[in-house]
């Protein structure tokens, strides 16, 4: 009895089967290879957009950061803007004599220009993740120690050690280039998405 | 009288130069390759989401990836089957986001019941079985469909839904009933499904 019900389900899904397999195939709409051929050219224009954009983005940031590393040493906060300051030798005293505010300004330029970094740049790797990661750190306890009341001079230096280790940060990441050659970062993802 | 000859199938092989091109970003390969699955690639998408503009958009997502990420097609494997895993991903992400609940119970008993019968399906015709599969359940059609048409195991189609074995055995269960139910008194049976949104499992 078992059996013949056995032998009459597998029959039943064998008809099943077979009927779902000779089911006809559909047609998609005639546009959609045109439609998709749009979609990839867009794509790859975006793309080589990008590639040449970048290098040129992050090379004018490494030349500002450059820049702004000079108009540390200066009290001139109009060297700080979208072209970098002349190359000047550093003025030994200067950096103590800048005004809260223009540090203030330098550190949020800075902040501005690492968020740009971060958004276009593959993520760090290996050691240069553990110096980012270190210099994160820094940066969090000088704004412990900004968080509390103190002195004008006291907070001045705090602001130029902030500045600093932004810069070193930028610079970081600055150098490790995400860009030509390498497939973009959402690329990567979905290598093991597919199971074969 | 129906169309028995056109068996969807994407196992088909593709030269491995037309690959390299396509690795290379060649359009025209692109093409040649989107030519040749076109209809089982869409096919697919159409059995797994039942609506052809999902379907539509499957396809063209499903291609655009495959364009994209070619280069992480490893060759141990033929190309069709890397590819009809990427156009079920799609199909199953778009029926995720899309997803349409199927709340009436599950009758064991009237299942072993009916199932003493012979299948409707022996005598219906490829316009009402194809009607009837797109009344059923999201996920109790893709997993009949990925079951019956494209060979996979319950195993993997657990997989596919981050689900148990058991879940696909009973969904294909559902799917056999409800088609039965459907195909026995087609009018009846469509009312029993409640489309509704809702979020994935």
């Amino acid at each position: 009895m078992n059996t013949d019900t056995s032998i009459h389900d597998e029959h039943l899904r064998e008809t099943l089967r077979t009927r779902l397999h000779a089911l006809p195939q559909a047609t998609p709409d005639a546009d959609t290879w045109l439609k998709l051929r749009a979609r990839v050219q867009s794509r790859k224009s975006s793309r080589t957009r990008l590639r040449r954009n970048v290098p040129l983005a992050l090379a004018a940031g490494i030349v500002l950061a450059l820049g702004l590393g000079h108009a540390l040493h200066t009290d001139d906060a109009s060297h700080i803007g979208t072209t970098p300051p002349r190359a000047m030798p550093a003025r030994t005293g200067e950096a103590s004599q800048a005004s809260l505010p223009a540090l203030q300004n330098r550190s949020l330029r800075l902040e501005r220009w690492l968020d740009e970094l971060r958004a276009y740049g593959a993520p760090l790797q290996g050691s240069t993740l553990a110096r980012a990661m270190a210099l994160q750190d820094r940066i969090g306890l000088v704004d412990l120690q900004l968080s509390a009341p103190g002195a004008a001079n006291e907070r001045r230096t705090l602001w130029q050690q902030r500045i600093r280790l932004l810069q070193e940060l930028a610079m970081l990441r600055a150098t490790q280039s995400p860009l030509a050659g390498q497939p973009l970062m959402a690329e990567r993802h979905d290598a093991s998405t597919y199971r074969l | 009288m129906e169309d028995v000859t056109s068996n969807p199938s994407f196992r088909q092989d593709i030269p491995d130069s037309l690959l390299d091109r396509l690795c290379e970003g060649d359009l025209e390969a692109f093409e040649l390759i989107y030519r040749q699955f076109e209809h089982p690639a869409f096919t697919l998408a159409l059995r797994l989401t039942g609506q052809r503009e999902t379907a539509q958009e499957v396809l063209q997502d499903g291609m655009l990836k495959a364009f994209e990420r070619i280069r992480q097609f490893r060759g141990d494997a033929p190309f069709w089957g890397w590819l009809r895993q990427l156009m079920v991903n799609e199909a199953l992400m778009h029926l995720r986001k899309h997803k349409r609940q199927d709340h009436g119970a599950f009758d064991e008993e009237r299942h072993a019941d009916a199932s003493a019968l012979p299948g409707p399906w022996q005598y219906a015709d490829a316009q009402t079985l194809e009607r009837a599969l797109t009344q059923l359940p999201d996920t109790a059609r893709a997993v009949l469909w990925l079951y019956h048409v494209e060979g996979y195991t319950h195993a993997e189609i657990a997989a596919q839904f981050g689900r148990t074995t058991s879940f696909s055995k009973s969904q294909l269960a559902r799917a056999t009933q409800r088609l039965r139910t459907l195909l026995a008194a087609p009018d009846d049976a469509a009312d029993t499904l409640i489309p509704v949104t809702g979020t994935a499992p």
